[in-house]
This record gives C-alpha cells, sequence and structure tokens, in this order.
C-alpha cells in the first residue's frame, strides 16, 4: 500500500538526480524527450481517457505552441521562457474553434474530425510562408549550451502536468469528466453541461501541449512543419503513450513515454549497438545479417510492437500491470496483499 | 498441465513467429544487397585487431522516404573508407564509419547526431542529405564544436551562418542552375518568359526563391510560380493553366516521380514550351526514364555530377560502384564518395586527434576529388563552402547526355526542342473542361477507394487507418505479378482482388475481432490496431522491395484521347468505368444477396442481427475482405498512371475517409459519388486556387460535410 503512494516521489526522485549521475549528453537527449512526450501523453489522456474523447489532433496545440514560441522570439525577441507561457495561450486559443467544431461529433466521427484538422494545421503552415517561413521552418539560437537547464525545465513541466491531472481527478471536475467518458447523454440529463466541461478539458490539455511545444522549438532550436504538426509522429505517437502507458490513469502516459521513447531508439539503434557488437566480438556472419536487418526493420519491429501491445495489453502497462504481475509471478496466490 | 496463456495467444505467437521467419527466408532470397554484407564482413575482419580506429561519423537516411539516396551515399562511403584503409589507411590507422540513420526526420535526425557526438565520440561527421535533417543536425555538430562535412544537403543557410565547424562540399541548391544561366545568356537568348513549378519542401521553396531572383537578373519575366505537395496523382489541372500562360520555358523542382508524372501529363496536355528545365535530381534518374518513358525526351536538367565529368577517377568511380552493388551511382554517391577521401585527407593532415585539430585541417583543404576540386571557401555571405560549377545534361534518344558547357558535352544540346506542338494552347474555356475532366477521372478511382472503405466503416464501424496500406500491397502484388511474370494489371486484378480479400479476412479475423470482445476503457483501440497494422504492412513491403520507386509501365499507360480540345488518359477512364461497374455490382449485391443483406443488417443493428441467426463475426471479417478486394483493384487500376514505393498508403487512407464520410459510412452509390465530389472540388481547387490547396480543399469540404450533413450524401441517394 505504502508502495502505490509513495511511487510517485521515489520516482521524481530518481528523476532528478537522473542527470547528475548519467552524464551523458545523449541519455539527458532521450530523457528530455521522454519528458516531453510524458506531458503530451498525460494531456491526450486527459483528453480521451478521462473525459473520453479520444483525439487525433494533439499536434495542432503542439505544433502551435512550438511555432508561437518560435515567431515571438524570432521577430520580437521575446525571450523563450515567456515564449513557453504565450505558446499554451496559444494553444487554448486554438483550443476554442477546435473544441466548437469538433465536440459536436461524437466517437469515430469526432476522432476523423480531430484528424481533419491537424491535416488543415499543417498545410496552412506550409503555405502560409509570409507566417510562418513555410517548410523553411523556424531557428531560434538556444539559450543554453548545456541540456541540463532543459531537462530540469522539463522535469518540472512535467511534474506539474502529472500533477495537475491528479489533483482535477480527484475533484469534482474530474467527476464531470469521468462522466462524460461513461456517458455522455446520462450526464447531460443529470444536469452536466457537457459542452463546457468538454471544453474545459481541451483547455487545459492544450495549455500543457502548447507549453509543451514551445519548450520543444527552445530546446530543438529549429522546427517545420513536418515536424511539429505531424499527424503521424506527434499526434499518433501521443496515442500510443497513452494506449501503451495505460489510459484513464495518472501515471500511465508517464511509464508510456518511458517505453515508447525508449523501444524507438532502442530499434533504431539497432539495440544501441549490440547486435552489432555481438557480431564483431563473435565474428560469426550471420549475426552481421541479423545486425543489418534489425536496423533496417526497425519500425517494422515498432509496429509489431505496438500491435502485440494493443491485443494484449489493452489497458496499457498501467492499466493492466495485474496481468502483467500474474504472467511474472504466475505462482502468486490471489488476494495477496499488495 | 498450466497454460499460462489462452490457446489463441499461443496460435498467434506461432503464426506470427512462422510470417516472420518466411519473411526473412523470402528476403534473404530476394535481397540484392547480399553483396553489402559481404563488405560489412570485410570490414569487419579487417578491423579484427583492437587497433586505435578512427572513428568517423556518417549521417544518413538508410530507412523512410529517402531511403534510396541514403543507401546510394552509404554504399559509397563504405566503398570509399574501404580503399583508404586497404591501402594503409590514415597515417597507418583504420578508419571506422559509424553510421546513423535519421529516418528523413529532423528529431530522429539530431537524436542520431547526438549519439554520434556523445556516445560514439567520433572525430569528424560526414553525410547530412536532406536539408531540413542536415540543417538540424548542424546547429547540434557546432554547438559541440565537432566538425561536419556536409555533402548534400543543399539549403543555402547551412553555411551561412559563419559556423566554423561546419563545411560543405556540395555547391547550395541557389547555384544548382549556375549552368542553367550560361546556357540562357548564349544559346537560348529568345527565352523570355518562364513558369516555376516546385514541390513543396525546404529544397523546393528555397530552390524556387532563388531561381525567381536569378531570371528577374536575366530579364526573364516570372508568368507564375506554383508549390505543389508531393505525391499528387494529377498535375493537369497546374499544367493547364501553365500552358494558357503559354512560357517560354518551364522550370521544375521536383523529385523523381513527381519528375516523371509531371513529364508524361505534360505531353498528354501537348504541352510545347522551347525549354522544359528540371532542377533537381529527379530528372536525371534512371527510374525517371523508366517511368516517364518517351516523355523524358529531350528534357534538360540541371545537375552537379555525371559519370563523364572531367575529374579524375570520376568514371572509374561509376564502374566500380556498378560491378560491385549492382545499381547504378548518381551524384549523390559520388558526394559522399568524395566527402570519405576529404575527411581521410583531413585526418591525415590534422594536428592532433581532435575535432579542432580536424577542423582546422579540413579548413585547409585544397584537394580533387571524384566529384570535383574541393576547397573551403568564404563569398558572397556563405563560409567554408565549396564552389563548383554545375553542368546541364539533357535526355536525348533515352541517354542522358551532358550537353552543357561545350567544353565538357558529350553529345550536343537540341535546341528549342521538338516536342509535339500542336500550337494550340488553349482558352478559359478549355482550363475548365479540362478541369472537370480530369475531377471526374480522379473521382471515379477515389470513389473505389472509398467504397471499401464505407463498406467496412458502415459494418464494423471502425476507422479503418490501414486501407490505404492494403492498397499498397495490392500495387506491389501488381508489380510483381507484371514484372516477373509478365501479366498485364488488368488480368492481376483477379490476382490481387482475391490476394487481398484473404488478407483483410486474416486482418478482421486475428486482430480486430478479438479487440471486440476485450474489456477496455476505449473502443477506439481497434482504430490504433489499424495504425499498427498499417506500420507493419508498409515496413514489411520495405523490407522486401526497399524504398525504391518502382513502375508498372504497359503500352497504353500514356495514350489519352481527345473530346474535343479536352484530353482524356485511356487507362484513368478505363478505371472510371470499372469503378462505375464496381458500385453497380456492390449496390446489387447488398440489396439482393442473402449476404449482401445479412451485411446490412449487421450494420444497421449487431445485436438484432446476433438475433436473427446472422454470424455476425463472420460477417465483419467478410466485409473487411470485400472492402479489401475493392481497394486492391482501385490500386491495381492506378498503378499504370502512378508509382509505387512503400509509403504511399497514408495518403490514400486519408482521401478515403473523407470520401467515406462524404458519401455516407455504408452507402455504395454515396461512395461514388462522393469520390466524384473529392476529384472535381480537388481539381477546381487546384486550378483556381493553387495546387498546394488541393489537399486542403479536401479536408475542408470534409470538416463541413461533418458538421453539418453527418449522414453524407446518404441523405439524398438513400442507399
Amino acid at each position: 500500500m505504502s508502495m502505490k503512494k509513495n511511487f510517485p516521489i521515489i520516482l521524481l526522485v530518481v528523476l532528478i538526480i537522473f542527470p547528475l549521475v548519467f552524464r551523458n549528453p545523449y541519455h539527458h537527449h532521450l530523457m528530455i524527450l521522454v519528458l516531453v512526450w510524458a506531458i503530451i501523453g498525460s494531456d491526450w489522456n486527459l483528453l480521451a481517457g478521462f473525459t473520453g474523447q479520444v483525439s487525433f489532433g494533439e499536434a495542432v496545440f503542439f505544433g502551435t505552441g512550438a511555432y508561437t514560441a518560435g515567431l515571438l522570439s524570432l521577430h520580437l525577441g521575446v525571450s523563450a521562457w515567456w515564449g513557453m507561457i504565450f505558446g499554451g495561450i496559444a494553444a487554448m486559443v486554438i483550443a476554442l474553434p477546435f473544441g466548437w467544431i469538433c465536440f459536436r461529433l461524437r466517437g469515430a466521427y469526432f476522432a476523423l474530425a480531430t484528424l481533419a484538422l491537424n491535416e488543415i494545421m499543417r498545410h496552412v503552415a506550409t503555405n502560409w510562408e509570409t507566417l510562418t517561413g513555410g517548410m523553411r521552418g523556424i531557428q531560434i539560437m538556444q539559450t543554453f549550451v548545456s541540456k541540463l537547464p532543459y531537462y530540469y525545465i522539463a522535469l518540472t513541466l512535467a511534474a506539474v502536468a502529472v500533477l495537475c491531472i491528479q489533483l482535477i481527478m480527484k475533484s469534482r471536475l474530474g467527476y464531470y469528466f469521468l462522466s462524460i467518458r461513461e456517458d455522455q447523454d446520462a450526464a447531460e440529463s443529470l444536469g452536466i453541461d457537457t459542452h463546457f466541461y468538454k471544453m474545459v478539458s481541451l483547455n487545459i490539455a492544450a495549455f500543457l501541449s502548447g507549453t509543451a511545444g514551445a519548450l520543444y522549438m527552445n530546446y530543438m532550436g529549429v522546427i517545420d512543419p513536418e515536424t511539429v504538426f505531424s499527424l503521424h509522429d506527434i499526434s499518433i505517437m501521443a496515442i500510443l503513450v497513452g494506449i501503451v502507458g495505460g489510459v484513464g490513469t495518472v501515471y500511465g502516459p508517464v511509464v508510456g513515454a518511458f517505453v515508447m521513447v525508449g523501444v524507438h531508439e532502442l530499434f533504431r539503434t539497432g539495440f544501441f549497438g549490440f547486435f552489432d557488437w555481438v557480431a564483431r566480438a563473435t565474428e560469426y556472419d550471420v549475426l552481421v545479417l541479423v545486425a543489418d536487418y534489425v536496423t533496417h526493420a526497425h519500425v517494422l519491429g515498432f509496429g509489431v510492437l505496438v500491435v502485440l501491445v494493443i491485443l494484449f495489453l489493452p489497458n496499457g502497462i498501467v492499466g493492466d500491470k495485474e496481468n502483467i504481475v500474474r504472467w511474472l509471478f504466475p505462482f502468486r496466490k490471489k488476494g495477496g496483499a499488495d | 498441465m498450466r497454460l499460462f496463456f489462452t490457446i489463441s495467444f499461443y496460435k498467434t505467437l506461432f503464426i506470427s513467429v512462422a510470417i516472420i521467419c518466411f519473411l526473412f527466408i523470402l528476403t534473404a532470397v530476394s535481397y540484392s544487397g547480399s553483396s553489402e554484407t559481404l563488405i560489412k564482413k570485410e570490414t569487419v575482419r579487417q578491423l579484427g585487431t583492437q587497433k586505435e580506429r578512427i572513428k568517423v561519423g556518417v549521417l544518413l537516411p538508410l530507412t523512410g522516404k529517402y531511403a534510396k539516396f541514403g543507401e546510394i551515399e552509404h554504399r559509397s562511403f563504405i566503398m570509399a573508407a574501404e580503399e583508404i584503409n586497404a591501402s594503409g589507411g590514415v597515417n597507418g590507422q583504420l578508419i571506422e564509419l559509424v553510421v546513423e540513420d535519421t529516418m528523413g526526420k529532423q528529431d530522429v535526425g539530431r537524436s542520431a547526431i547526438e549519439k554520434l557526438i556523445t556516445r560514439d565520440n567520433v572525430l569528424v561527421v560526414g553525410g547530412g542529405y536532406s536539408s531540413s535533417v542536415t540543417w538540424s543536425a548542424v546547429f547540434v555538430a557546432q554547438q559541440q564544436k565537432v566538425p561536419f562535412l556536409v555533402n548534400t544537403g543543399s539549403a543555402d543557410k547551412i553555411t551561412e551562418q559563419e559556423w566554423e565547424y561546419i563545411f560543405r562540399l556540395n555547391p547550395p541548391v541557389s547555384e544548382y542552375s549556375g549552368a542553367l544561366e550560361t546556357f540562357l545568356k548564349e544559346v537560348a537568348g529568345d527565352v523570355k518568359t518562364v513558369a516555376i513549378l516546385y514541390e513543396n519542401s525546404l529544397f523546393g521553396q528555397s530552390g524556387a526563391e532563388k531561381f525567381i531572383s536569378q531570371c528577374e537578373k536575366l530579364g526573364i519575366d516570372v508568368l507564375m510560380s506554383e508549390g505543389y505537395e508531393a505525391g499528387a496523382i494529377d498535375f493537369k489541372p497546374m499544367l493547364v493553366n501553365v500552358r494558357a500562360q503559354r512560357p517560354d520555358m518551364i522550370y521544375m523542382i521536383s523529385y523523381v516521380m513527381d519528375a516523371s508524372l509531371l513529364m508524361r501529363q505534360a505531353r498528354e496536355l501537348q504541352l510545347a514550351p522551347k525549354l522544359f528545365v528540371g532542377g533537381a535530381a529527379g530528372f536525371t534518374l534512371p527510374e525517371f526514364l523508366e517511368n516517364a518513358g518517351e516523355a523524358a525526351e529531350n528534357i534538360y536538367s540541371a545537375t552537379l555530377w555525371t559519370e563523364s565529368v572531367p575529374y579524375p577517377g570520376a568514371g572509374e568511380y561509376y564502374n566500380r560502384f556498378m560491378e560491385k552493388y549492382h545499381i547504378p551511382t548518381e551524384y549523390h554517391g559520388a558526394e559522399a564518395y568524395a566527402c570519405m577521401y576529404v575527411i581521410a585527407d583531413a585526418l591525415r593532415r590534422a594536428e592532433g586527434m581532435t575535432p579542432k585539430g580536424v577542423r582546422d585541417a579540413l579548413a585547409e583543404t585544397d584537394m580533387m576529388t571524384v566529384f570535383g576540386p574541393v576547397k573551403f571557401i568564404s563569398y558572397g555571405n556563405k563560409t567554408q563552402q565549396n564552389r563548383l560549377p554545375t553542368f546541364l545534361v539533357q535526355w536525348i534518344d533515352g541517354k542522358l547526355e551532358t550537353v552543357w558547357p561545350q567544353e565538357v558535352s558529350t553529345k550536343k544540346y537540341r535546341y528549342p526542342l521538338q516536342v509535339g506542338d500542336s500550337g494550340y494552347h488553349g482558352n478559359i474555356m478549355d482550363v475548365f473542361l479540362q478541369t472537370l475532366a480530369a475531377g471526374i477521372l480522379k473521382g471515379g478511382l477515389y470513389g473505389l477507394i472509398g467504397l471499401g472503405m464505407s463498406l467496412i466503416m458502415g459494418v464494423m464501424g471502425i476507422i479503418n487507418l490501414s486501407h490505404g496500406q492494403l492498397m499498397m500491397v495490392a500495387m506491389y502484388i501488381t508489380f510483381v505479378c507484371s514484372s516477373c511474370f509478365g501479366i498485364d494489371p488488368y488480368f492481376s486484378l483477379f490476382i490481387t482482388m482475391p490476394a487481398l480479400f484473404c488478407l483483410g479476412t486474416v486482418i478482421q479475423k486475428y486482430t480486430l475481432n478479438p479487440l471486440m470482445e476485450k474489456e477496455s476503457l476505449l473502443p477506439e483501440n481497434q482504430v490504433l490496431m489499424t495504425v499498427g497494422i498499417a506500420m507493419v504492412l508498409t515496413e514489411i513491403a520495405r523490407f522486401i522491395f526497399k524504398s525504391d520507386y518502382k513502375s508498372v509501365k504497359t503500352v497504353y499507360s500514356d495514350q489519352t484521347f481527345f473530346v474535343g480540345n479536352v484530353s482524356f488518359n485511356v487507362p484513368l477512364t478505363i478505371a472510371f468505368f470499372i469503378a462505375v461497374l464496381f458500385t453497380v455490382f456492390m449496390f446489387w449485391f447488398l440489396l439482393k444477396t442473402d449476404m449482401g443483406r445479412s451485411i446490412r443488417a449487421t450494420a444497421q443493428d449487431k445485436d438484432s442481427a446476433l438475433l436473427m441467426g446472422v454470424n455476425a463475426n463472420k460477417i465483419t471479417v467478410i466485409t473487411f475482405g470485400i472492402g479489401s478486394a475493392l481497394v486492391a483493384a482501385a490500386g491495381t487500376l492506378l498503378i499504370p498512371v502512378y508509382y509505387l514505393y512503400p509509403d504511399i498508403g497514408g495518403a490514400f487512407t486519408r482521401k478515403a475517409f473523407v470520401i467515406t464520410i462524404l458519401g455516407g459510412m455504408g452507402s455504395t452509390v454515396g461512395a461514388i459519388l462522393g469520390g466524384l465530389v473529392l476529384g472535381v472540388a480537388e481539381s477546381f481547387g487546384a486550378t483556381y486556387i493553387g495546387m498546394a490547396y488541393d489537399d486542403m480543399i479536401g479536408l475542408i469540404i470534409f470538416l463541413l460535410v461533418l458538421i453539418f450533413l453527418p449522414d453524407g450524401l446518404k441523405r439524398i441517394t438513400k442507399i
């Protein structure tokens, strides 16, 4: 029991001391990505897992935040950190028409509408060259050379996001969201203004995503429409983070972010060069072939993983953790103490 | 015996393992890159002893849409490194290449270069293919103070930042047309107007911008400059506009497949300027010739290198590459090869094996390579940029000849072009009619694509995001039938449709149906499963066929017939009629047959249908199969007028659900009407607003329909 309560604190402590123990900037880079995805995944989860509105358009808010921060910095010389707040606000502004268009639809239709809006935003960003520079994207100089400041800012933001969501879900507002997810019509008939609360949920998610986008802009220094408004790499990845981690759980997206970024990079580098190393060490030619295949097939491996996870862990790692525990320790007595 | 999982789990596991093993065997057999792994073997043996090896990082897109060129560069790097190592390496030390895959994406490129610099501790980085990925990577290299020798990324700004750690071997995109400039001045002085067409990428947009300013300098009028989304099926709306403007020259910045479609369709429209010039690699590759056929004749192209350039070793490099890898190399390969030699040279001269030492040595480079002389100078607003002349090549009698400057030409240029000049350029009415015709024909094909998805969505309520990928699979099957067995695409219909039917049923039965039984918070898991399946299908295709562009050319691929002044493409017209035929058939099937009625019943209310004795699970499986077969037909019919590569699915999936919503889920007539509406809307949008917006038109219509007419056209058609 105490394990469950202390888990978040332990995690936080681990994350705080992580960069001091592991000094390699490459690992810092990966962890920053994990944190950014944790934020985006949590936002998506708020909207989808808790309020039941599965959106394929996370990238709209992420990209808006990124571009706002970038443009403000580029044209008005606004400091990158103010840019983060403005990025969040801009995303909230976009959320208003977004919600107005999409919330009149349900289920599959809602999802498709968000997908369409995602693509439209991408096209707008690509074609409105005078504002966004088109495919040239935006380039700003980064404020810090070292990665540590970015890491801690990302950590703060992620912690704030998760904490917010946890507090919300324990409050009355959270119950409103859950009721909308479970049965929107019943909620409406009980007098809950579903449209209003859906908008609230959307705005919170948009603000956090927008801020994450602004952070991304500051950290990467360069963005373009293909990257930040990408349907596949941002919106669908956000959904995967949420689903793999655990829809409808507070910490699910955090776990999901770890897993997805980790697995993606693992596959991309051929298990961090493990296969290459083994091949070299043993000089078995077959292994060289295998190493080659793995490197070239990394997206395939990723796709297969997605399919398997959805098939066997539909509620994600956190959501289905009893199942995982049961699989790992099949001899555990049922009903044992936690 | 306790089974820790259900039997079905083990069944699935077994089948998946079996499929993976089968694929491995298939690929091992067909893997033409076997020589490549042999190279790796050799390199591994050479590097057997743990002597200090010098680590050189290489950043390239080995997977993703640029994989083809990434691979050519990769192999060139390897070839060069081996040659250098075989002749003693760098001052006795061997070079070790650490290659990282950028996947053609900026953020991945960023991770890749971080890894190279901080984890692999490379002394210097080479490579850099796509402009935008290179741009974000050089940022990091400069920050971390590791020298980066860019050999392909051509956006000007890469060397305009006064970054002392960044060097570039290849000319920036603004200089690509240098040879064209002199040609225009000395030979084609009568060219006074130009129309510019470019793809909407960093490369295209910046290239177009630079060319416009060059035209201003030369006193050439830019009549129009239009961007388009790469991957379009139909360029006629844009080309018909071009034709109406009557430019003397048409300048195109396109990637290989768009280039070939542009030329084929320009020919169908009898577009006849004095000069057709391609401003990018697209127009010089063998794939271009393969897909464009006769339409490639007389096209000029600005290029940076051909195997007949007068630099020592160029021709030998070309031949050695061909011998070793059995495919031709081209200028990207030459860039990579030269890059490796320049890096090796710098390493030899470096004072101290540190990044700074290598950087200083690079700055002093002054050598000759197969790509040309290399010396990094500052000029204009650029620093540490190598300056090279460019060439004009022209397709003459099916061969790519260097035609300008004359000193190095292999054949005399042909100017002005003798393209069949009907002398007819079209008036407003013709533009309108051509646009309409193009839209209708395209719409027929769209309707067929949408028909399948509409059925699936209507019956099961799942958004099948792998629809386009199913089409891709069918297209690959058609390709194999055509290239290995010589079967005409129209006959392949009888193969692809059943094949995809089977695939569809398998997918539904083993991956989607099980999901419906699982308890989960969100019903949208099914949609995500289709996303996963789409990824898997795409990657399997890439695994087997690589990322190369494939074409299926038939005798009738480019045939057109004219009604008045409007040109109709024959295969597209046939596809249109077949689509209508299928729609009528499906209409009858759903209305009159038992199976059809069962399907409609399941679509209306699954539980009631179950109560009525309909085997709902079997119905869903069959419906998915039928839907897949229909989209397979669409793919087979499309391939003679388009092209094929693994990532082709995504765009069609998007179109499919726009059409499905437009027409109404489950409505057959609605699907074809929806397809027509979309096709026509896109065509008109492309002609009258701009080709870059044709996708947006579809999306906006989609949203409007979702909001105001959620049942789609079904309301009107009732079926």
